[in-house]
């Protein structure tokens, strides 16, 4: 059992500080992308608001496909490896 | 100079592939002869050898193992450990060590009537230090020539090769944007201060 715990314990850690890391990076990445975005189409718009409302559109989108990469997906893997081991 | 670096990229790259030939499973086809159990008490080669059972006392240094003995079409011998790995590495997440050895015993057969079966496995066989794959799954074939597909080898290779590749990129960008620019302008200003420290002493 302690093995068990231990081992989720560690990943969770793992893909925790994966999560933080990535979060920051793709974040500062997209907010470029989208003050490139605002210079060569929508500059008619306030900046301001454009990047603040971008910014928190693409911020719940990262929140989720990195949730679904570094929880979901692992915890899937592990699951199926789990089962063909053992019980297939 | 340079041999040295190459020689260290050497063993690096051979440790690597070292590793992931060690990790990997491979699929052995041959007959199972016997199966047994034996007191193992793990020396020099413990690193060879899995945990105990998950579950159980794990701090006592000696256990019984489960062995898997076979002979190969060819005639070749390899006998396998069955142990479980449990939650740690590698991560096959085998926790049915008794279930495996059931199956492996229920597969015995004999030179003159051979029932074939398909082992996967991961791990070496060393005499010298006492080592044996451990055995992970069985299936039985018809074929002892049957070829298998190593796909979860080519697909971790892959995913590693991409891992490896965008890390590689990454860092090199990084170098030439970063540090390069960097190491240049700290060689300018000490080229500048030098001629400066010279042109003082000239005069």
């Amino acid at each position: 059992m302690l093995a068990f715990v231990r081992f989720f314990f560690i990943a969770f850690l793992f893909a925790t500080v994966l999560y933080i890391a990535l979060w920051f990076s793709f974040r500062m990445r997209r907010r470029r992308l989208i003050l490139m975005d605002w210079k060569t189409d929508h500059s008619d718009r306030k900046l301001k608001t454009f990047l603040a409302e971008e910014t928190a559109r693409y911020d719940r989108i990262r929140h989720l496909s990195l949730i679904a990469v570094l929880y979901v997906l692992p915890f899937v893997t592990v699951t199926v490896i789990i089962y063909l081991t053992n019980f297939h | 100079m340079r041999y040295v670096k190459w020689f260290i990229i050497a063993i690096f790259w051979l440790l690597v592939a070292a590793f992931l030939h060690y990790t990997l499973p491979q699929t052995d086809i041959a007959r199972i002869t016997d199966t047994y159990e034996k007191r193992v008490d793990p020396g020099e080669n413990s690193w060879f050898w899995a945990q105990a059972d998950v579950g159980t006392d794990g701090t006592v240094p000696t256990r019984d193992v489960f062995f898997i003995q076979t002979r190969r079409e060819n005639g070749d011998i390899m006998v396998y450990r069955n142990e479980d790995t449990g939650w740690g590495w590698p991560p096959y997440f085998k926790f049915d060590t008794s279930n495996l050895q059931a199956e492996a015993s229920d597969m015995r057969s004999t030179a003159d009537n051979p029932r074939w079966v398909a082992i996967r496995h991961y791990g070496w066989r060393n005499e010298f230090l006492t080592v044996f794959p451990n055995a992970v799954s069985l299936r039985e074939v018809e074929d002892p020539n049957e070829f298998i597909v190593p796909w979860v080898s080519i697909i971790v290779l892959v995913l590693l090769a991409a891992l490896f590749w965008a890390i590689w990129a990454r860092w090199k960008r990084f170098w030439a944007r970063r540090v390069d620019p960097a190491l240049t302008e700290a060689g300018d200003r000490v080229a500048i201060g030098s001629s400066r420290l010279r042109d003082k002493f000239r005069k």
